[in-house]
């Protein structure tokens, strides 16, 4: 089904639940649209957990900065009090975990979009009238994202080889190792980049304003339905959020 | 007179005024239907000099240029990269730094797809490029998931679709195996019995031997190769 489905009808997907996501605030509505966006991730075969796998580090950030919404935010009952300093509102709870909710609706958007062909992905984008440079930067860019990971994982193990355990390191001397990574694994990426450009523009890229493809997408029945679908059932929250809670 | 499908004239270059010269006044020929090799060392400038005759620089990369690069005898100074890209066809040292999509096809028809063509006149190349180069059972593959000698030989095909008559490899054997070198050279020859003109530049000599006439850049200067590849 992954296969079958149309990358255009993939994007409205995406851009329904994370609108969604964005603009509601109930806690309510959030994890309805965060089911929702789960559901059709499974749907798609979506690998979620290569995802959460790939954004480890980055998941400890999301804890801690759900822990400061929470605790920094005074209206609403008290729940945790210390010495007579509130710690913990019903509010700032209720904000945590809808901020938290934002953040797994935006992963799980990524995930489906992961789920097109790139070559797909492209097609889409011009068909629904992107300029195709803009198109090949946006498919570009995630292409270069598991490059760049490789890189900073390949500087990582070659400092670890010279007998630095960054494990072992406290906080301020880790801080100044990955420094230290930067500059080379931002300066390969930069050379990486900049042999693609001319290898590209060596076989033609924006040669001319329009470009022709072997690929043309056509909308199947399937997809026509889930697009009805997609409106339907985006109105029906929008109007449940609006009019019943 | 004689016409050379690619002849640079007096080629010297320096990134800047002040560094000194990566090449002096560089002589090269090259015929129809002929491998030229040049051997040199990493620095040698065998890059810069590519670079030139493929016309990237002086069009994207700046520097001081003096001398001229005729293309079938026309300066190729006033003439679009895009339309170089129709004439020469440049194959890089890194595979991943050329492979696009994830898909053999996808890779092959991104040229030509550039250039205008025709959708079925695309696929009639891309049929004719797989089967010369004998990929055919790559087409549908991720080049992601090939070998290295594989990967390069489909950022061969790329290039081929364009349907070029001059095609420069830089020192694309380098990130692969014999087995990949094995699959490149044979692919240089066809391309050769096709009446192609090659440019091949490495800085091992072993991968030269099909090459029928070898320099050596050295100092920034070209001068034919003496020595004998064991």
């Amino acid at each position: 089904m992954t296969k079958k489905i149309d990358p255009r009808v993939k994007l409205l997907f995406v851009i329904c639940i994370s609108s969604l996501g964005l603009a509601f605030t109930k806690f309510s509505m959030l994890l309805a649209v965060f089911f929702i966006g789960l559901l059709i991730s499974h749907v798609l075969k979506a690998d979620l957990f290569m995802l959460l796998k790939r954004i480890k580090i980055m998941l400890y950030l999301f804890v801690v900065l759900v822990v400061i919404q929470s605790i920094f935010v005074r209206s609403g009952d008290s729940l945790v009090n210390l010495g007579g300093i509130t710690i913990l509102t019903s509010e700032g709870l209720s904000r945590g975990f809808a901020y938290l909710m934002r953040v797994l609706i935006i992963l799980i958007s990524g995930a489906i979009i992961a789920t097109c062909d790139m070559r797909r992905l492209i097609q889409g984008l011009i068909q629904m009238k992107l300029p195709y440079d803009f198109a090949f930067m946006t498919s570009i860019g995630v292409k270069f994202l598991p490059l760049l990971m490789e890189e900073l994982k390949d500087t990582l193990t070659a400092i670890q080889l010279r007998g630095i355990d960054i494990g072992k390191l406290q906080l301020k001397e880790r801080i100044e190792i990955i420094s230290y990574i930067f500059t080379p694994v931002f300066v390969g990426a930069l050379s990486k980049a900049k042999k693609l450009s001319l290898s590209v523009e060596c076989r033609g890229f924006r040669a001319f304003d329009n470009r022709t493809s072997i690929l043309t997408l056509k909308f199947s029945p399937f997809d026509y339905l889930a697009i009805t679908l997609t409106f339907i059932l985006t109105a029906t929250l929008i109007i449940t959020n609006q009019y019943f809670i | 007179m004689l016409q050379y499908a690619l002849e640079a004239k007096n080629l010297s270059f320096r990134y800047s005024h002040n560094s000194p010269f990566i090449l002096k006044n560089i002589n090269l020929k090259l015929r129809k239907g002929e491998i030229t090799g040049i051997v040199g060392l990493s620095g040698s400038g065998k890059s810069t000099l590519i670079q030139i005759l493929n016309g990237v620089i002086p069009k994207r990369v700046t520097g001081f240029l003096d001398g001229s690069v005729y293309l079938n005898g026309v300066d190729i100074a006033d003439m679009e990269l895009s339309y170089l890209a129709r004439k020469i066809g440049t194959i890089f040292q890194d595979p991943d730094c050329q492979i696009l999509f994830p898909c053999t096809e996808d890779e092959m028809a991104f040229g030509p797809e550039n250039l205008c063509y025709e959708p079925y006149a695309i696929i009639e190349r891309i049929n004719s490029t797989a089967k010369m180069l004998a990929i055919e059972p790559l087409r549908y593959r991720n080049p992601n998931t090939v070998s290295g000698g594989e990967k390069q030989i489909i950022a061969l095909a790329s290039v081929l679709t364009l349907n070029v008559g001059i095609m420069i490899f830089d020192e694309s054997m380098s990130f692969i195996d014999d087995r990949g070198k094995e699959l490149i050279k044979n692919a240089i020859l066809k391309l050769k019995k096709q009446g192609k003109s090659i440019l091949m530049v490495e800085h091992d000599l072993s991968n030269l031997e099909v090459a029928d006439h070898i320099f050596l850049l050295k100092n920034g200067t070209l001068e034919p190769f003496k020595g004998v590849i064991e």
